[in-house]
């Protein structure tokens, strides 16, 4: 892997080393003082300083992490930090390899992010199939009891900090944060009915926190280097850097640090080095993990940043149908985001009809059931897109998918609704051309 | 002014604080009690809102999706289940984005459904016919092969599961883990292959699992019982109260002709809220089987007129004897109008001594529905004999008495159910037995007199429950043969004897009972409901 050196990495700076998943190594290379730190202060001024840093959640939401500890009520007694390791988004790997490297870096984070939030016990769940992963955690997790830095005395502190790995069963939908909390506490893992969000009625009905693996790595630095430190590393209201799993048909796929705002043409022609070895051109690119509306080869001269992807004027905004432009949320308009940071390069001559219809595919089998319009609408776009693919589609099926796509995203008790219809309208909307020639070559 | 606050997924009441404040529907002025349920609300203000996952007595799931409304001025529409009422509330339903959207959902609902309505046995009451009828009414989109799901798994001894017509609205699952309190029911697979099932090595045999099916908005739970035997909209529905326990649950009986084809809980919040158990709803089967239907005097067929002439005749000549030697047995399966008939005979007629003939506690009670005591009316009976000492009326009473030799005539009205053979073991001193039953028992084969009796499915009158609560029962249709209610044939033999006829009716009865009883004295006789032809329009879904 040939990666171009920035002077500001932070969660990837361990890539390579082998012996810095040993405790020793991670002390001597400055680990855990940054943890040693935060037990002179007091959870406000840890929360105020992360607040600073403009910390964004790194799972896929862009939720500022300061914002959601702080949430937590003051006087709650029993508090729980959750580290979302259930990385499944089709396209996003960099939690796995940040868990590889540096376990310790993860360890000293979450120690740091459930002590502001006055808790003595964080979980990490982790996705079923990151066995090797999961094996080099747990190594860790012991190490850090050994050392003290968990157990009855978080770092000499007297504060009582425990850390639990759990491994889920490896279904997609457990890495949505309520669904995760119920698969922790037993239960099928459906999404909750939100309010109450889990800041108020989480884990075992108490106050949690749920935080992805990459964000709490940043915690560390952040206390090291000062909240501003890292806030002016990134973009406006979006600090510090971004683990983008770039893969697809680039010449260097693998994780990529890059300072959050870093232009996506150049994450993919400098750091990934540009197309590979086919001499085919750039197509399209999906910017955050395959539920984030697709970008032409036009559409990649942007910060690679929430507020700017959601805003730039270069991306084309999503329709509903030719002409009509799709809404979500409080609605406002829908361009592209950052994601999960999962850059997916696609070249040219690739059938967006067929990958479209791998997407759906994905979506209809993650499915958790239980809420009618993805549940239903799922599958059947799954059908629909696969028989355009293959060829056997049938007259009307492209006016289909966009009504079916439609009716899905907003009316569902989670976002795996929006993660069907997102995708689906954003494919029609810039390659509609290609559903249409699948179509016409179908039988009425 | 408060924002609506979407309600949690705690159990929840459908009835609010009881203040009533005002909010918005598409522009006018709606009052509903506040922290009532949204779709509640909307159904109470005439708002054609459809639902398949909410249920008032179970907790909120908001998956269907079905009741998406427009709250305020926000644009992501939310489920009005997920809505409490509050003051100022204001909500969008008939703008071209909410219907669109459930219109949507519908579809959505209907996709993978096998539309069966022709062979299946919701039809007719079925939540998902009725909507699809209020609001789509078109051809299905779907142009490729639905997905298959087990047609017929047994998931008890009650239920069958058509898993390809459930909509996983998740209702039933709910119902067990909440009402019942059992875990039984639960999701298996994802997405469209979904399916509902119970736990591995558990089956749906819970004391209250057929609730399931009534609250089943489709046809994917039948009851074995009643499933291909009827149409729903040939049935009758007579509201009445379950006889099985002290519980007193209301109940609709469905019926045709003479037959009943099955019990089930009318939607009542202040009585059983709308459940009812299992072995209520079976309670029917008794009723129309191997019953007496002609009057029997000394071992021959009589007609009505000769039973009550012999009666008369004996009691009247006991009664001159020795008054205190009669003893007349008030049922606590019998009705307050049937037992104060009774208790009158035996009073200010013939002068005899009251019992009142129970079934011992059988500790089936739970702290749902059932009780530990299965007699329907036994705080009715105690009620009317509440002048005299509890003990000298028990049945213990009655057996020490017979025993002692001291009863030489006896009027048993009901059944006497697990007294009867000891009651007929104990007659060697006596003279004369007169019953009143059902059904035959050792008792009706050792009297004199049987005259036949209407069970309760058949008469008008009043029961009080455990908690003295005094229900209505309401004749869904003729008694068989001669068979007539006991304060009827009661009437008859007081006429015999030389009384005025005072009533022709149970109303007659029950409001002579309301003057003279002082417990009785605020019972109402409840309104009249006549019977009604189940149809399309019918709720029940």
């Amino acid at each position: 892997m040939t990666r171009i050196v920035t002077q500001h990495l932070i969660v990837t700076q361990h890539f390579g080393n082998e012996q810095a998943k040993q405790l020793a190594v991670y002390e001597q290379l400055g680990g855990y003082a940054a943890l040693r730190k935060a037990v002179s202060l007091t959870p406000q001024q840890i929360i105020e300083e992360v607040i600073a840093s403009n910390l964004t959640g790194r799972g896929g939401a862009g939720f500022p992490a300061g914002k959601k500890w702080s949430f937590i009520p003051k006087d709650a007694e029993t508090v729980y930090l959750v580290v979302n390791a259930d990385e499944g988004e089709p396209g996003t790997f960099k939690d796995r390899w940040l868990m590889y490297w540096d376990p310790h870096r993860l360890i000293e984070g979450a120690c740091i992010a459930a002590y502001a939030i006055r808790a003595h016990r964080f979980y990490i769940y982790i996705r079923g199939e990151l066995v090797r992963e999961l094996r080099v955690l747990e190594q860790a997790v012991a190490e850090a009891y050994e050392r003290g830095y968990l157990g009855p005395s978080m770092a000499g502190s007297g504060w009582a900090m425990d850390a639990v790995v759990h491994r889920g069963a490896g279904a997609y939908i457990c890495g949505e944060e309520t669904s995760l909390l119920n698969s922790l506490e037993g239960k099928r893992g459906y999404p909750r009915l939100k309010p109450p969000y889990p800041a108020l009625r989480g884990l075992f009905d108490q106050p949690t926190v749920v935080n992805n693996v990459e964000t709490l790595m940043n915690v560390p630095t952040i206390l090291e280097r000062g909240g501003h430190w890292f806030a002016d590393l990134g973009f406006p209201g979006d600090g510090g850097t971004r683990a983008v799993a770039l893969s697809g048909h680039v010449k260097s796929p693998g994780i990529h640090e890059v300072p959050v705002g870093t232009n996506l043409r150049s994450i993919i022609f400098e750091q990934g080095g540009g197309m590979r070895e086919s001499g085919k051109p750039l197509k399209a690119v999906i910017p955050g993990g395959s539920s984030m509306p697709i970008l032409s080869a036009a559409e990649i001269d942007v910060p690679y940043a929430f507020q700017a992807m959601l805003k730039s004027e270069q991306i084309r905004e999503v329709e509903q149908a030719p002409g009509i432009k799709f809404r979500w949320g409080a609605g406002g308009t829908l361009r592209s985001m950052p994601g999960s940071g999962a850059v997916t390069v696609i070249e040219e001559g690739t059938c967006m009809v067929a990958l479209c219809a791998r997407i759906m595919r994905f979506y209809a089998h993650e499915s958790c059931g239980q809420c009618t319009p993805c549940r239903e609408g799922s599958g059947w776009l799954a059908q629909v897109c696969t028989r355009l693919a293959r060829g056997a589609g049938r007259r009307g099926d492209v006016d289909l998918l966009q009504r079916v796509a439609g009716q899905i995203g907003g009316n569902t008790i989670c976002a795996l609704g929006d993660a069907v219809t997102w995708p689906m309208l954003a494919f029609l909307t810039k390659f509609r051309g290609e559903f249409e020639a699948k179509e016409a070559g179908a039988a009425p | 002014m408060t924002a609506n606050k979407p309600q949690t997924a705690a159990a929840t009441t459908a009835r609010g604080t009881g203040e009533v404040v005002e909010f918005q529907l598409d522009g006018r002025t709606v009052r509903a009690l506040k922290g009532q349920n949204l779709v509640d609300a909307l159904l109470e203000a005439g708002e054609p809102i459809s639902a398949f996952c909410y249920h008032p007595g179970l907790s909120v799931a908001a998956q269907c999706r079905q009741c998406l409304v427009g709250i305020g001025d926000g644009y992501r529409l939310v489920p009005a289940c997920q809505c409490t009422v509050q003051h100022g509330l204001s909500v969008r339903s008939q703008t071209d984005q909410v219907r669109d959207a459930r219109r949507a959902m519908l579809e959505l609902t209907l996709l993978n459904h096998p539309v069966d309505c022709v062979i299946c046995d919701k039809a007719g009451e079925c939540a998902l016919q009725r909507h699809y009828m209020d609001w789509d009414a078109r051809p299905a989109a779907i142009n490729h092969e639905k997905v298959h799901k087990p047609k017929r798994v047994d998931l008890g001894p009650n239920v069958v599961l058509d898993a390809e017509r459930c909509i996983l609205c998740s209702r039933c699952v709910r119902f067990c883990t909440e009402v019942a309190q059992q875990q039984q029911l639960t999701m298996a697979q994802r997405g469209d292959h979904t399916v509902l099932t119970t736990a591995p090595g558990q089956q749906l045999d819970n004391p209250y699992a057929l609730n399931t099916v009534d609250i089943c908005p489709v046809g994917a739970l039948t009851d074995k019982d009643f499933r291909f035997r009827s149409r729903v909209w040939e049935l009758w529905s007579t509201l009445s109260v379950c006889n099985g326990c002290a519980a007193g649950c209301a109940t609709e009986i469905h019926h045709k002709g003479h037959e009943i084809y099955r019990l089930v809980p009318p939607k009542r919040w202040d009585m059983n809220l709308s459940w009812m158990c299992d072995e209520g709803r079976r309670s029917y089967k008794a009723v129309g089987t191997e019953r007496l239907t002609e009057a029997v005097v000394d071992g021959h067929p009589a007609t009505p007129e000769q039973g009550c002439a012999r009666a008369a005749t004996a009691l009247a000549l006991l009664a001159r004897r020795d008054p205190t030697s009669l003893a007349v047995v008030l049922g606590a399966d019998a009705t307050n109008e049937d037992n104060f008939m009774a208790a009158q005979l035996a009073r200010h007629w013939v002068g005899a001594r009251v019992f009142v003939a129970d079934r011992a506690d059988d500790g089936r009670g739970d702290t749902i529905l059932r009780r530990d005591d299965p007699n329907p009316n036994r705080a009715g009976a105690q009620a009317l004999t509440a002048d005299q000492d509890a003990t000298t009326t028990s049945r213990e009473a009655l057996l020490a008495a017979l025993g002692a030799g001291a009863i030489k005539g006896l009027y048993v009205v009901g059944n006497a159910s697990e007294l009867a053979a000891p009651i007929a073991a104990a007659l060697a001193a006596t003279e004369f037995v007169l019953v009143q039953a059902t059904h035959a028992s050792a008792l009706t084969r050792a009297a004199q007199v049987v005259l036949p009796a209407a069970a309760w499915p058949e008469v008008d009158g009043t029961i009080t429950n455990e908690r003295r609560e005094v229900g209505r029962l309401r004749a869904a249709f003729e008694p068989p043969g001669q068979a007539r209610a006991h304060w009827a044939w009661i009437a008859e033999i007081g006429a015999a004897l030389g009384q005025p006829r005072q009533c022709a009716s149970a109303k007659d009865v029950f409001e002579q009972l309301r003057d003279q009883v002082p417990l009785f004295r605020r019972a109402s006789w409840g309104e009249e409901r006549p019977t009604v032809r189940l149809r399309w329009a019918c709720r029940r879904g």
